[in-house]
């Protein structure tokens, strides 16, 4: 199962709030066969999100959790056709996602190259790509991150 | 003068984002400001770039960015720093404001004071914490196993019969218990030396140090008379933790940095520790095993009460491993030619170790943890019952003290049963072997055993303390 190909890309998805993006995520993942219940899926997006904000600033969120409802490790990046609430650092509501799912249990080849990607965020050229690119950019950008 | 530094630890909920960002956050804003930066992330992947004590020493600030709190032995570490402590996603949002107020921010860090009288046992150091690892994941396989070794001993002594599953046929319940119970007593040993090395070098050494502890406590395997017992895992325990966290600083290229903790150390330390095990470990306790038999059969039999105060020791000496299995050996060999009085010593001796450990704690209960006391009892009835191992992990807990309580005492325990001329003919069910007719004099046993016992007891009570008052006072030192 790959960390991230082209079909991770979800293009713009319509959502009017967080719970809709939440929702687009986990179908996203049961669509790509990590996960069977997408209704788990969203709870545990929310119950990280009650822990603290994924909303890091700048528009863009970094939804994740890590949980026993995914079989594998997964990213996902999303577009939301209108920027929503997100309750982020700098109060901007958020219009680009880029979401990780990992599994709870055994350890996980892929952790360590999701944290050069979480490592990247932090890099203005970075986040520059995921807010403004074209997909294939994005696309391009997040496999140079975690390669 | 050199560069100011920081040094940092992140940690967050699940471990697999805000750890990192926070991480790299407070790297490039520090250096850009001139500081050297050393940043711990306690991630899903296990603790990496862990901040030396040197760095920690070095450092002019320590921010501390956590998600999910810290231990206070963890916490210890920047006693007396100037620390600036708070949330992860906060560090995240005032980053920069942090890094231009660092001398305002911080807070000079004490309050672990306040835990360090409190916390008896969490607060070892060095080497003592990890051994004290392995000590707490070794625990639940001697008392689970232990108890039942214990109920299907005593089934099998009563006349419960106690048959392999063979042909056709059904395995007694006895057998079954023994056998489960067994396997506590085998995988205590690989399971101690994992959780050592996992303690030093983090995840990548849990799976070599299982595997080579596994291989040298099996006898069968080395093709030798013994296996290495609590302090081959030790031993190896050690050495692969170290490797392995040596092994983790290596830098490979980009691409192949990723497969380092999950493929190339467990692959070639396995490979180099395995082959290690087999070609030097395993001669090395046999050869010592064979030496020390030789040495025992070799002193003349006017020295009778110095053989068997050696044998007393050795046997209490590593509960197990080549020193103990040598003096066993010896014993046992000489049942098969008639001549019971050496055998009746490990009668005798194999007992006190755990009984020992176990009524020390009632005597004295602040010299040892919760965890200890807890076992107090299983340990009792395992080691009256079948078996010295639950004595290990009061030995592994404090090394020096313990072992030297029980060697002396097994050694004068020794002198005792030869001299008060207690046989014993056959293995049984411990302490009652005597009340089966396995071991006579019914008197001279439990006098000898008493001897060794009361003296065990209070050895372990006089040395364990001023081990403790040491360690204490080292600790106030430092502090």
């Amino acid at each position: 199962m790959a960390l991230f190909a082209k079909d991770h890309m979800l293009g713009t998805i319509e959502a009017s709030s967080q719970s809709d993006a939440f929702e687009a995520l986990a179908a996203a993942a049961v669509r790509l066969g990590v996960a069977t219940d997408q209704a788990a899926v969203v709870a545990d997006y929310k119950e990280r999100e009650i822990e603290g904000t994924t909303g890091f600033g700048g528009g863009i969120a970094i939804p994740h959790s890590k949980t026993d409802n995914v079989s594998d490790a997964t990213l996902l990046f999303a577009r939301l056709s209108q920027p929503v609430e997100w309750n982020s650092l700098d109060g901007e509501p958020v219009d680009t996602l880029i979401s990780i799912l990992a599994p709870k249990s055994g350890a996980d080849v892929h952790l360590q190259l999701l944290a050069k990607l979480a490592r990247k965020l932090m890099h203005d050229d970075f986040t520059a790509v995921l807010k403004g690119g074209s997909a294939d950019e994005v696309c391009e950008a997040i496999q140079a991150a975690i390669s | 003068m050199a560069n100011k530094s920081i040094v940092a630890v992140t940690n967050c909920p699940a471990g697999i984002a805000h750890t990192y960002m926070v991480a790299e956050a407070i790297q490039q804003k520090g250096e850009a400001r001139g500081y050297t930066v050393h940043v711990e992330t306690q991630g899903a992947s296990g603790v990496e770039n862990q901040l030396t004590a040197e760095q920690i020493k070095e450092a002019d600030y320590v921010i501390l960015a956590l998600g999910k709190g810290m231990t206070d032995s963890d916490r210890v570490r920047f006693n007396n720093k100037k620390v600036i402590e708070l949330p992860v996603s906060e560090a995240l949002k005032r980053v920069d404001e942090i890094m231009d107020n660092l001398e305002s921010e911080a807070k000079l860090f004490q309050t672990t004071k306040v835990h360090m009288g409190t916390t008896k046992g969490t607060k070892a150091e060095g080497i003592m914490t990890h051994l004290m690892a392995g000590v707490s994941a070794a625990l639940p396989f001697v008392i689970g196993g232990g108890l039942l070794m214990a109920i299907g001993s005593i089934m099998a002594q009563f006349g419960a019969p106690n048959v392999a599953p063979g042909e056709g046929e059904m395995a007694s319940l006895a057998w079954v218990l023994n056998t489960v119970g067994g396997l506590g007593f085998t995988m205590m040993i690989p399971i101690m030396g994992a959780y050592i090395a996992n303690s030093i070098g983090d995840k990548p050494a849990l799976a070599p140090a299982f595997l080579c502890t596994y291989l040298a406590n099996s006898a069968d395997l080395l093709g030798t008379e013994t296996g290495g017992g609590f302090l081959g895992a030790v031993v190896i325990g050690l050495s692969v933790g170290y490797f392995v966290k040596a092994f983790r600083k290596v830098k490979l290229p980009k691409e192949i940095q990723s497969l380092l903790g999950f493929v190339i150390i467990p692959f070639v330390t396995l490979l180099v520790f395995g082959l290690l095990t087999y070609y030097v470990l395993g001669p090395v306790m046999a050869w010592l095993m064979n030496a020390l038999v030789t040495m025992l059969s070799s002193i003349p039999s006017e020295l009778k009460l110095l053989a068997a105060f050696l044998v007393g020791c050795m046997l209490a000496f590593d509960m197990g491993g080549p020193v103990n299995k040598a003096a066993w050996f010896f014993s046992f060999s000489l049942v098969g030619s008639g001549v019971y009085d050496w055998y009746g010593i490990v009668g005798v001796v194999t007992v006190i170790p755990p009984m020992a450990a176990a009524i020390a704690t009632w005597i004295r209960p602040q010299l040892f943890t919760q965890a200890e006391r807890d076992m107090s009892i299983s340990s009792f009835i395992v080691g009256c019952t079948v078996a010295t191992e639950p004595a290990i992990p009061y030995a592994l807990a404090a090394p020096l003290p313990m072992i030297s309580a029980n060697v002396i005492a097994g050694g004068i325990a020794g002198i005792a049963s030869m001299a008060l001329g207690v046989q014993r003919t056959a293995p049984g069910i411990g302490i009652f072997d005597p009340l089966l007719g396995l071991m006579y004099p019914i008197p001279s046993y439990y006098i000898a055993l008493a001897i060794g016992l009361v003296l065990n007891v209070a050895l372990i009570i006089v040395l364990k303390g001023v081990w403790l008052k040491k360690r204490e006072e080292k600790a106030a030192l430092e502090a």
